[in-house]
């Protein structure tokens, strides 16, 4: 089927002038095809004899599709029974070159981090979360949520000052924050610290230094059966919609905070000049880990007076805060005693590092499922193993004891109803 | 080239025909071949027929005479001896082709054999053909420019008033109608109601005769009767050769409007066989000649086919190539004379003229009552008489007709100035300087160029009414292979045309009618100016206002009112539609974060629109507000005065503008 337009792709054979045993000459119309735009001739480039015609009349074909066999003259011996390509009417060309290089295929994505985002996380945080890939565009001023209407220019520049939209008065029409709004607001704050991330890994690295040279730390770990406490939180989990389930971490956290209370040498402040102070209400913190690394550990103010639904949901909402940036500043200050586990999966122990001013950290892994003696037998059960990291100035192995006691007490006690 | 005035049959003379004859045959063979296979595309127009027209005329023209050809100009271009390989080479698409693969089978270009290539606009060639040959006469160089076209274009407007200028103008053209009795499908009898060409001609005064376009001898001894006649006279000449085009009119054409039977007729009379048949009864060819010179011609063309397979295609990194020439430097600014005069914008752009008259006598200015009238807004009064008719040139209400004739004038080395009264009127230009103007040096891959300056009013205010005050400026803007300026100072009214008489592609300088009684302070030695930034015309931290033309007068005085209010509008002189001078436009936008664009063009898609593009796609971030416009209002201008201020962009309303983007 010969091309006979740009626009064609393909023609109806209507009518053969030809028939196998014809002599052709280069030139002759052999055919008519029926095209959008009416019936065409179709003339012969080639000269023989017409061996067989292997289009039927009617069919409708694509541009290059073979219509006879035509055999040259001395050629119709030798030639071969299925039809040449060659000797069609009209061969369709060798494609034709590639004029653009095809692009290699583009890398695979890069796999998506995973933050452990359930709930409380290690204490130090985890490695950097991996770079997004280079195609991802250039950086864009984040859109403040809910329809804020502030010009381009207002966010371009917020962004780089470290400028909380949101808190801003707009002086453009409808309120609109402009450009000079920023300009005014950023005035009164300090430039920006470039990146925040940065800094905040500086803060964790001083604290943390500061703190293993300041407080001899001592460890106590013991394994404590979760497989009671785990199936009966399994059990009510099931019948809770999602946002009144409880995590085994609420737990753990309910669990450190009476042992606090129990063990009072556990909770409070070594300072300096006063020595240990301990504290009237458990503020316990808990270590969370901010999308993008980092870490935070603000305090749950008086958790020893919250039921655990009540330390759920005040874990929830400081989540929520931490990684919203909006922590109040007690809640960094006041903690009283922390806790960071591994949540419900991963390492089995984790000796963490004391938060200065506070004496004692709760170290949790995550739960692991081990062979277990209970009652002379040996069954499967999942455990998790505490390692309370102690201040040796304030406390000793008995008050610890004391402290991995009563926890394991607390952990192992059924949930008030 | 002294030709005798009878073709000289002798025994080579007839062989060269001949073969020449069939090597166009043989090789269109070839290229519907290669069209079926799909290494052809786009139209393919074929010559069948028609071949004793262009090696009976073609031949008989010299070296130094042009052609201008139509979309079906493979023989034309083969005639004149442009190397077959490169022709192959361009059907293919390829870089190696005669116009480096950008213009294909209806666009052919040689330069070396001043082939002006393939038109596809029917009559489209006509005006081009009329400015080649006028640069020819402003010369003194007695070439010929031959012109072929189909018996279809002597409807166009374009065939008309080009017999009209070269008749008027005695402009050396040899028009060549190569009448085949269907334009596409239609006989002339369906379309015309005087069927006979050279009456047409004769009407206009051009001399014409009929030949018989089968009969290659016929048409070789008409033509060197013609092109003698010509080059002796100056006049032009025009030949109807009565011809037929055995094949379709292109390859996707079923033919149901001929039939089959005529066409075998007309095959029995076709060029080559009955040359041929004449030839060997005269014992001037024998058989073996035949032979070796299918022979010779089918290995040529197996080697201008193997020259186009092995060609390349060109990178698509240089798509961008071809649409403008080589840039040149911008003048240096003239030193300040210290001496300023006062000058009103009309003078300051006839001094730009005059200047220009002076020194380059290849410049020369045309248009309609630009001589003895003086000019319609009287831009050139006094100049006829200063430099003569020739120079100073009266033209016929025939727009297209003259402004393809400065396109031709341009493309042989003059500097053409072409006046067009106003843009409403340029409207019927447009075709050739959208066609023609803008394409040529892509077309041609790079090999014309088209130095021409256009020169228009626009603009309402003169109460004028709708077809003589439109801003149409920002159309032209858009088309690329133009550059198109906006004069609104009288230093830009006189420094713009000299530099753009040294560009080499066309220009289009836009003079706002409400411009020409302004008046301004000119240094005595005041000179060119360049054509590629945008002017800060004030400075201001607030607000940056761009316009260009007349409306930049109106954008400063709102300026001065938006100031005594404290706002501090910066306002920018676009000087330069396209191409746009960006940076300009950015560095002041990112320093006041607002905009607005103030364009008398109709809002919807006016220039305007592309300024707020530009300006959201690579300034967003930068900006306190959204880019906004005054623009004029979606009507025709009117007459009623009142109403047609109100339909365009005035101060109060750019004050209006900008408080609202401020919100105070
Ligand atoms: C201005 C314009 N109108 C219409 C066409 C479409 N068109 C292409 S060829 C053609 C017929 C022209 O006939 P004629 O001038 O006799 O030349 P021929 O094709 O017979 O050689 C037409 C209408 C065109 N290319 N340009």
């Amino acid at each position: 089927m010969p091309s006979l337009g740009a626009d064609m792709e393909a023609g109806r054979l209507v009518e053969w002038l030809v028939k196998p045993g014809d002599t052709v000459s280069r030139g002759d119309v052999v055919a008519v095809v029926e095209t959008q735009k009416g019936a065409i001739e179709i003339e012969i480039f080639e000269a023989g004899t017409v061996r067989e015609l292997t289009a039927a009349l009617g069919d409708e074909l694509p541009v290059g599709a073979p219509l006879a066999v035509v055999v040259a003259e001395g050629e119709a011996a030798a030639a071969p029974p299925e039809p040449a390509p060659e000797a069609s009417a009209a061969p369709r060309p060798a494609p034709e070159p590639v004029v653009t290089p095809v692009p290699p295929p583009a890398p695979p994505a890069a796999p998506a981090p995973t933050p452990s985002d359930a709930a409380p996380a290690p204490t130090l945080p985890a490695a950097p979360a991996p770079a997004p890939p280079d195609a991802a565009p250039a950086p864009t001023p984040a859109q403040p949520a809910g329809g804020l209407r502030a010009s381009p220019a207002a966010r371009a520049l917020a962004e780089a000052r470290g400028v909380d939209l949101s808190a801003l008065k707009g002086s453009g029409p409808g309120g609109a924050i402009l450009y000079a709004d920023v300009e005014h607001a950023a005035a009164g704050t300090p430039a920006r610290k470039p990146a925040p991330m940065a800094e905040m890994r500086k803060a964790i690295a001083a604290a943390m230094a500061r703190s293993k040279r300041t407080i001899p730390h001592f460890y106590m770990t013991q394994t404590i059966d979760v497989e009671l406490v785990m199936t009966a939180l399994e059990a009510r989990n099931a019948e809770a919609p999602p946002e009144g389930r409880i995590l085994l971490g609420a737990l753990l956290v309910r669990a450190a905070v009476r042992a606090a209370r129990a063990v009072p040498e556990m909770n409070g402040h070594y300072l300096d000049d006063r020595g240990f102070v301990p504290a009237e209400a458990v503020n316990v913190g808990v270590a969370i880990a901010l999308r993008g690394g980092g870490l935070v550990a603000p305090a749950l103010m008086d958790a020893g007076a919250m039921t655990l639904a009540g330390i759920m949901a005040g874990m929830r909402d400081l989540v929520t805060r931490a990684r919203a940036g909006r922590l109040k500043a007690s809640e960094m200050t006041e903690g009283t005693i922390t806790v960071s586990a591994l949540g419900e999966t991963g390492a089995e122990a984790m000796a963490g590092v004391i938060f200065p001013p506070q004496v004692g950290l709760v170290g949790l892994g995550a739960p692991q499922l081990r062979p277990w003696v209970v009652d002379g037998a040996v069954v499967p059960r999942r455990v998790v193993t505490l390692t309370l990291s102690a201040d040796h100035r304030v406390s000793d192995g008995r008050t610890a004891a004391r402290f991995v006691a009563a926890f394991a007490e607390q952990v192992q006690t059924p949930e008030e109803p | 080239m002294t030709a005798s005035l009878k073709p000289r049959l002798d025994r080579a003379h007839v062989l060269d025909l001949l073969r020449g004859m069939i090597r166009i045959r043989r090789f269109e063979d070839r290229c519907a071949e290669l069209y079926t296979q799909e290494k052809i595309r786009g139209f393919l127009h074929l010559y069948d027929g028609e071949e004793a027209i262009a090696m009976g005329v073609i031949p008989v023209l010299g070296p130094g005479d042009r052609v201008v050809a139509t979309y079906r100009e493979h023989g034309h271009a083969l005639a004149r001896g442009v190397a077959m390989g490169p022709v192959m080479a361009e059907m293919y698409g390829k870089a190696e082709g005669c116009s480096g693969g950008r213009g294909g089978s209806m666009h052919l270009f040689d330069a070396g054999t001043n082939f002006y290539g393939g038109n596809a606009i029917v009559g489209g060639g006509l005006p081009l053909a009329g400015g080649l040959a006028l640069a020819d006469r402003l010369r003194g160089e007695a070439n010929v420019t031959a012109c072929f076209f189909g018996e279809g274009a002597v409807a166009e407007g374009e065939f008309h008033e080009t017999m009209n200028l070269a008749a008027l103008w005695r402009l050396p053209v040899l028009f060549v109608c190569e009448n085949n009795g269907y334009a596409m499908g239609s006989a002339l009898a369906r379309t015309e109601a005087e069927v006979d060409v050279i009456d047409k001609a004769q009407g206009y005064l051009v001399e014409a005769e009929r030949v018989d376009g089968m009969d290659v001898v016929a048409v070789e001894a008409a033509a060197r009767r013609a092109v003698a006649r010509i080059r002796e006279t100056g006049a032009p000449m025009l030949l109807e050769c009565m011809t037929y085009r055995f094949r379709a009119h292109s390859m996707f054409d079923a033919q149901l409007y001929r039939d089959k039977a005529e066409v075998e007729e007309w095959r029995k009379k076709g060029p080559i066989v009955r040359f041929q048949g004449w030839a060997m009864a005269a014992g001037l060819v024998h058989e073996n000649d035949v032979a070796r010179i299918e022979a010779e011609i089918a290995a040529e063309i197996d080697a201008a086919v193997g020259f186009a397979e092995a060609g390349t295609w060109e990178p698509v990194e240089r798509l961008a190539d071809h649409v403008l020439g080589p840039q040149p430097a911008p003048p240096e600014p003239a030193a300040p004379s210290g001496r300023t005069v006062e000058i009103t914008y009309r003078e300051a752009v006839k001094q730009a003229i005059r200047d220009a008259m002076i020194r380059d006598d290849r410049v020369f200015l045309m248009g309609e009552d630009v001589g003895a009238y003086g000019g319609c807004y009287a831009v050139t009064k006094g100049l006829m008489v200063e430099f003569g008719e020739d120079r100073i040139r009266d033209t016929p209400l025939s727009e297209s007709g003259f402004t393809g004739a400065g396109i031709g004038a341009a493309a042989a080395g003059l500097r053409p100035i072409v006046e067009l009264m106003t843009v409403n009127f340029s409207l019927l230009a447009l075709d050739q300087i959208l066609n023609t103007a803008a394409t040529l040096r892509h077309m041609s891959g790079g090999q014309f160029g088209v130095p021409l300056v256009i020169r228009m009013a626009t603009g309402a205010g003169r109460q004028l009414a709708a077809q003589h005050s439109h801003s149409l400026e920002g159309w032209y803007a858009h088309i690329p292979g133009l550059k198109v300026l906006a004069p609104a100072t009288v230093e830009d009214a006189r420094g713009m045309l000299w530099t753009a008489l040294q560009d080499p592609d066309p220009v289009l300088i836009f003079e706002n009618v409400m411009l020409y009684n302004r008046t301004g302070m000119l240094d005595e030695g005041a000179g060119p100016v360049d054509i590629t930034r945008a002017a800060v015309r004030r400075e201001g931290r607030d607000v940056t206002l761009v316009t260009y033309g007349g409306s930049l007068w109106k954008v400063l005085e709102a300026a001065e009112a938006l100031a005594a209010d404290g706002i501090e509008a910066e306002v920018i002189d676009l000087r330069v539609l396209r191409p746009l001078d960006d940076a300009t436009i950015l560095a002041s936008v990112g320093k006041t974060r607002r905009v607005v664009v103030v364009d008398e063009g109709w809002r919807t898609g006016a220039l305007a629109a592309e300024v707020m593009a530009r300006v959201t796609e690579q300034g967003f971030w930068s900006l306190d507000a959204p880019p906004a416009r005054v623009c004029s209002e979606e009507v025709p201008i009117p007459y009623a005065a009142h109403l047609e201020q109100a339909a365009i962009p005035q101060a109060d309303k750019v004050v209006a503008g900008v408080r609202g983007l401020m919100g105070r």
